[in-house]
């Protein structure tokens, strides 16, 4: 069949190769950034939320910018690997890794309930869905004011040093050990994110983006959209809800907010405004919201009108986000230059 | 009985979402935002005025005036780009909203009470319930018929209803389509905002106020199925009547319960109970 | 007579209060191309989303190889080897070419598989490149999707459909929108699926029609007029007169 090109070709948006290889080493980039960041901020608490957030805008991003799903509720997950986690050290004290599991299978447990419901509907009414359940769940722990605390929070985590069997135990607890528990963040963040990417790039990931692109087409080609989207559905709740039970690590106390919407609403933001569809955009998205927070809020009480009016201005103008915009303008630069 | 008059709050607020939806397709998540300004400006107008009835009448034109200028700067760009965008973009205003309120009048509420000629109770055989409870169930009821016949018998009101089954060909046909859009958005809106004046007296006035109903606004589309007038109608009476009643039985348990009843519909049917597939 | 492969037995199908399927009978027998021809309405996309499972069938019954696949799921229906090309080309439009192809080729080999890299697939990706090659879309694998010109997408549309290795390939009006010198290529193309596998055949134009079909069936009002060689289907009088245009 002819390729009818002519003399001068218009250009078009090709695929370059050598882009492609740099941007294939994301997790590589953004551990050795990451690892080296708490020894250049002054605030190492910023430091330490930025992974924490980091990898919960991530979850978020494996739903929107790779599954095509809006949720509203992904707060629930962080929330409640985060009470999973808090709860089990409270009753059991048993190994921190331990704990940390027994919020993530919570999360994701509840995530497989949530999104077989959720997933009945498409597009905005899933997103409806999404924040409706979220409000149950948060209601639930809300009455259950023995377990949860309701209104007061949960006071009195015990936080564990880390023990490595026949070595001896390494001291995290964060408020003491700012340093070591930067780096026990940084090690479960980057699992997981290594964990997230070979996911993303498996047949599953694979077959995920057809969905997204058109979930009629991916269907007539032989794909369960339905259980594809779910599976995407609990991997997301799961990874959010690592990263609820590293929150639960951090100070000692977690409250219902860890799974209000505002919450949800937050996750939304910073990977929007980071960008999505990428691994390193979310990690952008939550040093632009963690940095306004933390800055704008010693000028005014109000930062969160800050927040969301540059959030109404980056839908209007930059849909890729900031990263998103960034790689693209790089990218097309590229690619014109090669002629 | 409570639960009744409170589920036509949910009507109206479901109303203007589904109108918003039906002709724009866009999910208007700043929707409980205008219902918490209609109650915020009913607050203006009756402490300059000391007139709840003045506040009645001007608070739906006012706050449906903002969504006229929402509607031009904000949603306006975003018709050709995705149902996302707009869900994304009133989500921001949202936020946005309710900050600048509580930068105005601060984070804790406001006091707001019915006018003295409703303060009183009304008793009919040996039931005694407020008369500002029934004022509001009538006028609600008002609006909603009003706003029926406005769809069904006027010219603007059919094409409405054209552009909510086919946007291309009421644009074929030479109408206005960017004016019809503006035209219900700012209605849709103003319908909130009468529901926040209406419900002020009796739910309270503080800045998150929008935010609680807007869920159960969204519960109420979903059961009752988006784009449906009557739907909305039917989802919002039964929710409201389902709250009111397990909140007598058992308090605890009452936003489960309508949750619950929202999972069930979802089961049985996805689309709604009068909702058209999606 | 052989077995036809694909068979539909008195299928009904209602739109709302319409019939767009009146009770079609319909035998598709292994190696031929079987054309569906009627003028518009006459319910000829909606009988493919009826066999493809994309709509349920309000009565009647579907057979693909002796099997009853009348209440089976669109996903289902796709991986026992039924695949279809769009009359609105539907693609994945943010994803390359190539991708394109490759994830529908790798549809009825790996599912759930989530911890071993795509790329690893080695014959996954050596059909859709065959695939690629034989629509003749070879040079373009790296480009987005989106960017193709309205032919390189038809072409894409049916990739995607033959990816998959399907023993039936319904076609939904490939010519749709093409010059007439790409409609020439593409009766090139479809004259050839049809020598490989069974091909059921949506066309307007009447020409493709008569240029490539073994066996024409005439719908109208969503009912069978007539079936037969395009030379009988031709000097039938009555498809004559349904079709005013007399451009047979």
């Amino acid at each position: 069949m002819a390729n009818t090109a002519h003399a001068v070709p218009a250009p078009r948006l090709e695929v370059d190769t050598r882009w492609i290889r740099i941007r294939q080493r994301p997790v590589a980039t953004l551990a050795i950034v990451l690892g080296v960041l708490i020894l250049v901020v002054p605030e190492k608490t910023l430091a330490t939320q930025l992974l924490v957030f980091g990898l919960f805008a991530m979850s978020f991003n494996m739903l929107l910018g790779y599954a095509g799903l809006l949720s509203f509720g992904h707060s629930t997950f962080f929330g409640l690997g985060a009470y999973g986690t808090a709860l089990v050290l409270k009753w059991w004290h048993p190994h921190v890794l331990a704990a940390m599991a027994a919020g993530l299978v919570l999360a994701s447990a509840t995530a497989l309930v949530i999104g077989w419901f959720c997933l009945r509907r498409r597009r905005v009414y899933f997103s409806m869905l999404t924040l409706a359940f979220n409000q149950m769940v948060y209601f639930i722990l809300f009455q259950a004011r023995d377990i949860t605390g309701g209104d007061d929070g949960l006071r009195g985590i015990p936080l564990p040093d880390f023990d490595i069997p026949f070595i001896g135990s390494i001291p995290i607890e964060g408020i003491h050990n700012p340093l070591s528990f930067y780096y026990f963040v940084l090690i479960v963040v980057v699992a997981c994110l290594l964990a997230i990417e070979r996911i993303l790039i498996s047949p599953f990931g694979r077959a995920l983006e057809a969905i997204r692109e058109s979930e009629e087409r991916a269907r007539a080609c032989g794909y369960n959209s339905n259980r594809i989207l779910l599976l995407a559905f609990v991997f997301a709740g799961l990874f959010a809800g690592v990263a609820g039970a590293l929150y639960a690590l951090f100070f000692g106390f977690i409250g219902l907010e860890t799974l209000s919407w505002v919450t949800a609403g937050v996750v939304v933001m910073m990977a929007i405004l980071g960008g999505v569809g990428t691994l390193v955009g979310p990690f952008v998205g939550a040093a632009i919201y963690l940095v306004l927070q933390d800055y704008v809020s010693k000028y005014t009480d109000s930062w969160q009108l800050y927040a969301g009016a540059i959030f109404v201005v980056c839908v209007l103008f930059f849909p890729q986000g900031v990263w998103g915009s960034l790689t693209g303008l790089l990218q097309s630069r590229w690619v014109r230059n090669r002629g | 009985m409570t639960g009744v008059v409170g589920g036509l709050v949910y009507v109206l607020l479901a109303l203007g979402l589904t109108l918003i939806f039906g002709l724009m397709r866009v999910v208007n998540f700043a929707h409980g935002a205008f219902y918490m300004l209609g109650a915020y400006t009913a607050v203006v107008i009756v402490s300059l005025t000391g007139n709840f009835w003045l506040a009645l009448i001007m608070v739906p034109v006012v706050v449906g005036l903002g969504g006229l200028g929402v509607e031009r700067g904000l949603i306006r760009p975003l018709y050709a780009r995705s149902d996302y965008d707009s869900l994304l973009l009133t989500f921001g205003l949202s936020f946005v909203i309710v900050e600048l309120v509580k930068l105005g009048f601060g984070k804790l509420g406001q006091p707001f009470s019915a006018p003295p000629a409703l303060s009183d109770t009304l008793a009919i055989g040996s039931i005694y319930f407020p008369k500002y409870l029934a004022f509001m169930g009538l006028a609600a009821i008002v609006a909603v018929v009003a706003l029926w016949l406005f769809l069904q018998r006027t010219d603007l009101g059919l094409t409405i209803r054209a552009g909510t089954q086919d946007s291309i060909m009421v644009r074929a046909l030479g109408v206005d389509f960017d004016r019809t859009r503006a035209t219900v958005f700012a209605l849709g809106i103003a319908l909130a905002g009468l529901a926040g004046v209406l419900n002020a007296p009796f739910a309270g006035v503080n800045p998150d106020m929008g935010l609680q109903i807007l869920i159960f606004a969204f519960v109420t589309v979903v059961v009752g199925g988006l784009g449906s007038y009557w739907g909305a109608v039917a989802g919002g009476l039964l929710i409201g009547v389902v709250y009111s009643l397990t909140s007598l039985l058992f308090p605890q348990l009452a936003q489960v319960a309508v949750f619950s009843l929202m999972a069930l519909v979802l089961l049985a049917r996805p689309a709604g109970l009068l909702g058209r597939t999606a | 007579m052989a077995e036809p492969i694909l068979q539909t037995e008195r299928v009904v199908r209602y739109y709302g209060g319409v019939r767009a399927l009146n009770g079609v009978d319909l035998q598709i027998q292994p190696g031929v191309l079987h054309a569906v021809i009627g003028p518009n309405g006459a319910g000829k996309s909606t009988l493919f989303h009826v066999i493809t499972g994309r709509v349920p069938a309000t009565s009647g019954r579907i057979w693909f190889r002796g099997l009853d696949i009348t209440r089976r799921s669109q996903p289902v229906i796709a991986q026992l080897g039924i695949a279809r090309s769009y009359q609105i080309t539907t693609v994945f439009p943010k994803l390359t070419v190539h991708e394109n192809v490759r994830v529908a080729a790798q549809a009825r080999v790996s599912h759930a598989n989530f911890w071993q890299p795509a790329s690893a697939l080695r014959t996954v990706s050596e059909r859709a490149d065959h695939v690629l090659d034989m629509v003749g879309l070879k040079d373009q694998r790296r480009l987005i999707a989106g960017e193709l010109s309205h032919g390189e997408q038809r072409h894409l549309d049916i990739a995607i459909a033959l990816a998959s290795d399907p023993s039936v390939l319904l076609l939904d009006e490939p010519t749709a929108g093409m010059s007439p010198l790409e409609t020439e290529q593409m009766m090139y193309l479809i004259r050839d699926l049809g020598r490989q596998l069974s091909v059921v055949l949506v066309e307007h134009k009447m020409h493709v029609v008569m240029g490539v079909s073994d066996r024409i069936t005439v719908l109208h009002f969503g009912s069978v007029l007539t079936e037969g060689t395009p030379e009988e289907v031709q000097s039938n009088r009555r498809v004559q007169e349904v079709y005013l245009e007399g451009s047979i």
